[in-house]
């Protein structure tokens, strides 16, 4: 460890502190073994750090024997007073920091005041509205709170829905009575369409169709529109003992037109069409 | 401390040493050391730490005492830093030279160009067993009153008033700092003990200017210590 580099880092005073990693500190302490200038400059800075405590402590003391701490610690064993007195070290390094945070500040005001008593240049046109010091800082901002009212909507319509919703289901806990039935045969090769009354109000529709024939087996329906797009589906669908498929669907799933429902079963390990029936939705009245 | 009235024997080298009891059992060799001898080592003083390992092995009584004259101020620092207790660093200064000596002579240094670390390392080890021995609570005890001493190295009516002087040292030092920002780096560095780096950050200084502060201000502690001891003598 040569001297140029000891004295460029303040080697000692990283020694008396405790800031050397421990390569440094080896390689130094190696070095101190044989150098009577670097071994007073550790002294010094020794010397200097206790100094700086001794100050900070003074202070914290003077706080302390206000509050007649002193007196109690004298009556303390080594350990508790030194226990105290590292305590009080920690005290003292705030209101030192505190002071040279504040004397900072200062400055800082010193300078704004200074900033301010000079004239400022002509501004071009007087702006009505503030701007921010950042234009990107504030687009950001407009971003963001575009952002939140449209969330705020977003979370009302939402809101909304959630109570129709709850509306609904309690209706539906409610015993029902009368359920419309809707009779629907099938009949191959027939065109002949059932029909099927939508009420005024929502409602359960029971669909029951009548089965070609009284085997008891799964079957799968699929209702699609005029369009030939599936409004739903089902699968291992038991048929009951008066041969039918009794279906109960709201009436919110069918709109005013024609449907073709199909039927479906599994023979063999192979599906194949078991019959087809036509109906007509139509508003009542 | 050495037993001064224990018989005392010669060795090679000028050596002398003497046994002693110990009261928590065993027996201590302890062995002092001439003071350096600047007619016996004389023609020694220019020579590497290399060679003068070889002169040691070949058993050159002035390589002996080279040896305790080149390092024993520097031991005799660093275990007093390490020890915080005269008396325990005087004993372990004694037995790091007569380790070394032994290991030297059995040719147990394995660097000889790096006889200082070796005898760095053989002080630290000694100084490290010998906390170990003692008792935990012993050791934090004396960690403790070790602490203190450091703190507040003297004692009674003459301590405070010492203490009284170095601090109004250090407010002068403060006071005639250029700015207020080299007393918060003092003041981070030495008492808030903050990492060195996010201070240089935090206040926008370079490296060099931040040790620039911490140079500057040692050297003014420094400068007016001296002023004011010689003002005493006067």
């Amino acid at each position: 460890m040569d001297h140029r580099r000891i004295e460029e880092m303040n080697i000692p005073d990283l020694y008396v502190t405790g800031r050397l990693t421990t390569e440094d500190e080896e390689a130094f302490e190696s070095h101190l073994l044989a150098c009577r200038e670097c071994r007073e400059q550790v002294a010094w800075a020794d010397d200097f750090g206790v100094a700086m405590r001794g100050v900070a402590v003074e202070e914290a003391a003077r706080t302390a024997a206000r509050a007649g701490l002193l007196v109690w610690l004298a009556r303390r064993g080594p350990a508790v007073r030194m226990a105290m007195t590292a305590a009080l070290l920690a005290l003292a390094a705030l209101p030192a920091w505190l002071v040279a945070e504040r004397s900072s500040l200062q400055e800082e005001l010193t300078r704004a005041r200074a900033a301010a008593a000079r004239p400022a240049p002509p501004a071009p046109q007087p702006s009505p509205v503030p701007q921010s010091p950042d234009p990107a800082m504030q687009a950001k901002l407009n971003q963001l709170q575009q952002e939140a009212s449209r969330l705020a909507a977003e979370l009302g319509r939402e809101r909304e829905i959630h109570a129709s919703l709850g509306e609904q289901i309690d209706a539906l806990k409610q015993p029902q009575a009368n359920t419309y039935t809707a009779s629907l045969g099938v009949v191959r090769g027939s065109d002949d369409l059932g029909e099927v009354l939508l009420g005024s109000r929502p409602e359960f529709i029971l669909l029951s169709v009548g089965l070609p024939d009284d085997t008891i087996r799964p079957y799968r329906a699929t209702i699609q529109d005029a369009g030939g797009r599936t409004v739903w589906q089902g699968s291992d669908l038991t048929p009951t003992p008066r041969a039918t498929l009794d279906i109960l669907v709201h009436s919110d799933l069918l709109k005013p037109g024609e449907y073709r429902m199909s039927l479906e079963v599994t023979e063999k390990g192979r599906t194949v069409p078991a019959g087809e029936i036509g109906f007509l939705a139509r508003r009542e009245g | 401390m050495l037993a001064d009235n224990s018989p005392v024997q010669r060795g090679k080298g000028g050596v002398e040493w003497t046994r002693e009891s110990r009261s928590v059992g065993g027996t201590l060799v302890r062995v002092r050391f001439p003071p350096a001898d600047p007619e016996m080592s004389n023609g020694l003083r220019d020579i590497s730490a290399a060679e003068l390992v070889r002169r040691i092995q070949e058993g050159d009584p002035a390589a002996d005492a080279e040896l305790v004259g080149r390092f024993s101020e520097g031991l005799s620092f660093l275990l007093r830093r390490w020890t915080r207790d005269r008396t325990i660093a005087e004993d372990l200064f004694q037995e790091t030279f007569r380790l070394a000596l032994e290991k030297i002579r059995k040719g147990e240094v394995r660097d000889p160009e790096r006889l200082a670390g070796f005898l760095r390392s053989l002080a630290k080890n000694l100084s490290i067993e010998h906390y170990r021995r003692g008792s935990r609570r012993e050791v934090r005890e004396e960690e403790l009153e070790a602490a203190a001493e450091l703190t507040t190295p003297e004692t009674g009516q003459l301590g405070s008033l010492l203490r009284q002087e170095k601090a109004a040292l250090v407010r002068q030092v403060l006071g005639e700092l250029g700015s207020e920002r080299d007393r918060q780096v003092l003041f981070r560095f030495y008492i808030a003990e903050e990492d060195k780096e996010q201070i240089r950050s935090d206040l926008g200084l370079t490296g060099p200017e931040f040790n620039l502060v911490l140079f500057r201000a040692r050297r003014r502690y420094r400068d007016l210590y001296e002023r004011h001891a010689a003002r005493g003598e006067e």
